[in-house]
């Protein structure tokens, strides 16, 4: 392991008694706790972590947080992930990560002949070479998959634990710096519920890596005050490493929380509501755009301090500070006093604040004015920059540093303010863009709205926390802020792109997509004036970071390039998530087998363990579509189920089956109005059949009514509209017919529904010991009574979707498994069989009993399907009479139901089959087709165009694989006369 | 392994009524109960004997009864109400009843309900009809212990068990 020859003897945040070891691209390598990925990497002297996207340039770190562009790894190990920043990820022991974009390693990369090859490929070369042929782009995709870049999706599915968590609060404070702990602390004494999240291990914000002090004492020492009374505050929730990645409508965000409370959680997501949102999210310093400004050992001036502040890890021995503004300064003095030479501040500007000047003097600091930097000499590290005057007089002198600072001035952090829904402001002061008019009770406090100077963050925040928290009802008055030094503006110089100083040269400006300068004079000579466009066509601003630090430097210079301001340009819109987000986070822990909230019958469990092949089959229920024996094929199971159903018995479990409990003195106006037949004669201890039509006239459900008093009546639904139906009803009670004296009850899970069908049923019912007479005598077709089966009390029914002599019985849920076990027991000398739903799908086919999502397609009318019987010729108004009238009144064809004979008696026409005729025209489409062991041969049921009037036709059926001949005939294969069932 | 400190269990059916009407209904059933039914949502009353009153909208209710007795009070009920407009029906096994209890039962149950639960909104008494998760319920805040009562339709009874203890377990 190598000694961290970067790595100051004292000093930071960092624990020396605790070192910890890593391997990065295979090399072992030392940190400490309290470390980040990059500030041990920094410490070990490590300059190149990456390559870049396109041209495969070496890349080394550039920043310190989330603003990060470079930096991504490959995380290895049992907690494998792509893409993770090492400017946000703390050192661990046995971490291992290899970097990304590379291949065969990071300092030997194939891919870096793009660079050489970099005319090849400018800004839109996608869209202006992949276009043709035409037809080529799925073989060029090919290509193109294998060599885009960022890390590989693990091959292991994550086994971590990824939590939701729903959290409300009166306030949030989204930032844990100087301005967010005093807006929280402001919030919390005065009583109110606040959440304070951050991104960082630790609060404090840049103060952590700064020199500031508060109350002339050190920064550090304010924020162990403030975050000590915060977490003792009851009503106040600090989360640690806590991104806020969206703002939605109604302050609703969205927070990332990575290694939270519980040591068996690696994410947790947080679904937020807030009252009062502060924006307390600082600023991101600004790159410059200059030649070759992507070079290892390029690096932001605030993060350069930062690294050596907090981590004691210095990012080189010997530096230079390119700056546009008065804020980068004291950086290079606190490097200075940290052990980093600054040789030399190169200043864009001609007169920068004179204090500074002398500052910087004092500490042997050379500042050169009006100068810029036309070049950077190394590839793998900055080894010199060469420096000329702005104004091209003099020579150039080139300067050896192994690093270079740049402050281009700070872009606050205005990502979550403009996901609310508000429009950035341009500030031509600031030469930045800050919040506009906010659209949601939310208000930016400190430097994420232009206000940089300590003194004016704490303020802020101390006041948008009082007023927040008083917006809640929780008025307090604030105690008076910390005093802090008095600072310089930042003042800085308006410098979209220094000079290239040869035509080759290029200056990135996205630095995570490769987008230059070029790329965007090229964009916009080809047309692309919205900023919208140039960002689609150069993909800038469109990589992993996001173009945190490169679109303000985007925007200003396409107002150079058109002679516009920045303002007038306008930002790209910003879009959740504001960092990276993982899948797990975003699936949860309910993603396997809880996925679906699968509904269960008190039947199911006999199914799982008897062969039962469950699937779904509407409504959420997963019921069995046939139950296997041993050895048996899903046909063998469905043939034996339907047999045993037309010449024996069988038992089926219709609990699914929607049920709504319809109550009330107009409960038959109510029933005449949304089905079709009329209802008023319908006895007590009678049900009846009925259709329910869709204002349109297209079909919605069918099924049985049971009377059960005189203003009670139980509607049965199918099984996967019984929530649409109660939806439907209970908007027109509510809506249309207010006036009617009716309840409505869904009542599904009240009861278990339980079938026995075949011609033996009566046998079984009489076995299972049922307290009432139930010959077709005493209980007749469409009779239901109450009595007890078995000692359990149950309503009976004489109903049927087979055909068959059927008893649907209904006991309270709880009872269900003891029916149906009575009647297994009572059925076991008549050979009972258990049914699937695909049996009794088929058993329906064959008696052509109508299913409303099958036959009826949203299309077809009540008359198409053949149920015109249901409306009765004198029957007054009901939901869809009018639109089924005109169907009528319209005439011309119609998709009518008939069944047809395949004349190939073993050829099974799948669903959806298209019927055509001579001229191959399409004229109808199978809606359901089965082998019929009952008929021995294929049968199905389809939709023709005047199908009535063809029957005893030849049509021809057409499938991928072969057309065939079949005969059109009468739906009802089985029983016409519907004998069986009213026997 | 334990996960959340939490305690999830099925409890024993209870008798359940579903009972709307207008205010004629409404007084009748005041009378008959001895409590004054809430018209605003999301609201309970208990009775002096253990029943407990869920207001689900200004003219519908569950009522809680023991298990064995539903019945007679729905005959009651119905008696005390002829000739007014209603409907009360028995709804004991529409629901199944899941309690969860223990110090962490709040994060557990954040892990799926959207609604704010923090006691000073949701204090000991509180009730709502909302999801977890994926499905429907009627949350009851029993107490601060805290225990959570929750009403699930029965066929979401094991799907509701099996989340909470997902949510619950170190897995």
């Amino acid at each position: 392991m190598s000694k961290q020859a970067f790595r100051a003897n004292s000093g930071g945040r960092i624990d020396r008694d605790r070192p910890l070891t890593f391997t990065f691209n295979g090399k072992r390598l030392g940190g400490y706790t309290g470390d980040t990925l990059s500030s041990a990497l920094i410490a070990n002297g490590i300059s190149i972590v990456g390559r870049s996207f396109k041209y495969h340039r070496p890349r080394g770190i550039m920043s310190a947080g989330a603003e990060e562009t470079n930096a991504f790894v490959q995380l290895l190990g049992s907690n494998e992930e792509p893409n993770v920043l090492a400017t946000t990820l703390p050192l661990y022991e046995g971490l291992e990560a290899h970097s990304v974009n590379a291949w065969p390693s990071v300092h030997f990369d194939l891919g870096g002949m793009n660079n050489f090859l970099h005319r090849l490929f400018p800004a839109g070369f996608y869209y202006k070479t992949f276009m043709w042929p035409r037809d080529r782009w799925d073989w060029y995709s090919r290509f193109i998959r294998r060599v885009a870049g960022w890390g590989a999706v693990p091959k292991k599915s994550a086994r971590n634990r990824y939590e939701h968590r729903f959290h409300h609060c009166d306030v949030m404070v989204i930032g844990a710096g100087p301005a967010g702990l005093s807006a929280a602390l402001a919030a919390g004494r005065s009583g109110a519920r606040v959440l304070l999240v951050d991104n960082q291990p630790e609060a404090g914000g840049y103060l952590l890596g700064d020199s500031a002090e508060i109350n002339s004492r050190p920064a550090l020492s304010w924020i162990s005050e403030v975050v000590a009374e915060i977490d003792a505050l009851p009503d106040v929730v600090r989360l640690k490493e806590t991104s806020a990645i969206g703002y939605y409508d109604q302050n609703f965000i969205t927070a990332l929380e990575r290694r939270p409370d519980k040591s068996w959680v690696k994410e947790r997501l947080w679904k937020i509501r807030a009252r009062q949102v502060i924006l307390a999210t600082g600023a991101i310093e600004r790159p410059i755009t200059f030649a070759d400004n992507d070079r290892p050992g390029v690096m932001l001036a605030s993060s350069a301090s930062h690294y050596c502040l907090r981590y004691g890890a210095r990012p080189g021995r010997d530096a230079v500070l390119f700056t546009n503004n008065n804020g980068s300064y004291q950086h290079a003095i606190d490097l200075k006093d940290n052990g980093v030479n600054i040789v030399a501040v190169i200043d864009l500007r001609s007169e920068p604040d004179a204090s500074l000047i002398a500052a910087a003097t004092a500490k042997g600091i050379d500042v050169l004015l009006a100068s810029q930097i036309s070049k950077v000499i190394g590839v793998r590290r900055v080894s010199a920059v060469e420096i000329c005057a702005s104004n091209g007089a003099g020579d150039c002198r080139r300067i050896a540093c192994d690093l270079l600072l740049m402050s281009g001035g700070w872009n606050p952090t205005i990502h979550l303010h403009s996901q609310s829904g508000a429009r950035p402001a341009y500030d031509a002061d600031l030469v930045t863009f800050i919040p506009g008019m906010s659209v949601q009770n939310e208000v930016s406090a400190g430097a994420c709205r232009g206000q940089f100077a300590l003194s004016t963050c704490l303020s802020d925040g101390l006041t948008a926390g009082y007023n927040a928290a008083k917006a809640c009802g929780f008025d307090t008055e604030p105690k008076s802020g910390p005093i802090c030094a008095a600072e310089p503006n930042i003042s800085p110089m308006p410098m979209w792109e220094v000079p290239l100083p040869k035509k080759s040269s290029r200056a990135f400006l996205d630095f995570n997509n490769d987008v230059t300068s070029k790329d965007i004079r090229l964009a916009e000579r080809e047309g692309y004036r919205s900023i919208e466009l140039v960002k689609r066509y150069t993909t800038a601003g469109m990589g992993i970071d996001q173009g945190k630090t490169g679109n303000v430097n985007i925007i200003g210079l396409m107002a150079q390039i058109t002679s516009t301001t920045p303002g007038a340009i306008g930002t790209t819109t910003y879009r959740p998530a504001y960092s990276p987000v993982s899948f797990g986070a975003m699936a949860g822990a309910d993603s396997s087998d809880l996925i679906i909230p699968w509904r269960r019958t008190p039947i199911t469990d006999w199914f799982i363990d008897n062969g039962g092949h469950l699937d779904e089959t509407g409504a959420l229920f997963r019921r069995p579509l046939f139950i296997a024996k041993s050895g048996e094929t899903a046909n063998d199971a469905i043939n034996r189920e339907a047999l045993a159903v037309r010449n024996g018995v069988g038992i089926y479990d219709g609990t699914p089956l929607g049920k709504i409990s319809i109550k009330g003195a107009d409960a038959v106006t109510f029933l005449d109005r949304v089905y079709t037949n009329s209802w008023g004669k319908l006895p007590i201890g009678r049900c009846k059949f009925g259709y329910m039509l869709h204002e349109d006239g297209r079909l919605l459900d069918d099924g049985v009514t049971f009377r059960l008093s005189e203003d009670h009546y139980l509607m049965s639904t199918g099984s996967g509209v019984a929530s649409v139906v109660q939806k439907h009803l209970e908007r027109l009670l509510h809506c249309d017919w207010p006036d009617l004296d009716v309840y409505l009850t869904p009542v599904s899970d009240q009861w278990a529904v339980i079938c026995v069908c075949g011609p033996l049923a009566r046998d079984v019912m009489q076995a299972a010991a049922t307290s009432i007479d139930v010959s077709s005598d005493a209980f007749k077709f469409l009779d239901t009574k109450n009595c007890q089966i078995a000692n359990i009390n149950a309503r009976v029914s004489r109903v049927t979707y087979t055909g068959e002599l059927s008893f649907e019985i209904v006991v309270a849920t709880r009872h269900g498994r003891e029916l149906w076990d009575a009647l297994l027991a009572a059925g076991k000398d008549f050979d009972i069989t258990p049914v699937g739903s695909d049996t009794s799908m088929l058993l329906r086919t064959e008696k052509a009993f109508i299913a409303a999502g099958l036959e009826g397609d949203g299309y077809a009318n009540i008359y198409d399907v053949g149920m015109g019987w249901v409306v009765p010729k004198k029957k007054g108004d009901f939901v869809g009479k009018r639109s089924t009238t005109r169907d009528l009144n319209k005439g011309g064809p119609r998709p009518e139901v008939i069944g047809l004979l395949p004349e190939d008696g073993s050829f099974v026409p799948p669903k959806g089959t298209p019927l055509i005729d001579a001229e191959r025209n399409m004229i109808g489409m199978v809606t359901i087709g089965f082998h019929s062991p009952n008929l021995k041969r294929s049968i199905a049921l389809a939709q023709l165009s005047d199908g009535r009037s063809r029957l005893g036709e030849t049509v021809t059926l057409f499938t991928k694989e072969k057309t065939a001949l079949a005969k059109v005939c009468e739906p009802v294969f089985i029983d016409p006369d519907g004998l069986k069932m009213r026997d | 392994m334990a996960g959340y400190n939490v305690s999830i269990k099925a409890l024993a059916n209870c008798g359940f009524l579903d009972l709307r009407g207008g205010n004629d209904a409404r007084q009748a059933c005041n009378e008959y109960l001895d409590i004054v039914l809430p018209t605003c949502a999301n609201k309970l009353v208990k009775t002096a004997n253990g029943r407990i009153a869920f207001c689900i909208s200004s003219n519908h209710w569950l009522l809680q009864v023991a298990d064995g007795n539903q019945m007679d009070v729905l005959q009651s009920l119905e008696r005390s109400s002829a000739d007014i407009s209603h409907s009360f029906v028995d709804v004991s096994d529409l629901y199944a009843r899941i309690q969860l209890s223990g110090p962490e039962s709040r994060d557990v149950l954040a892990q799926g309900v959207s609604i704010d639960i923090h006691p000073r909104v949701f204090p000991p008494g509180s009730t709502a009809r909302t999801g977890i998760a994926k499905t429907t319920t009627q949350i009851h805040y029993v107490n601060e212990s805290p225990t959570y009562d929750i009403l699930v339709f029965s066929s979401f009874r094991q799907y509701m068990l099996d989340w909470l203890a997902m949510a619950a377990a170190k897995s």
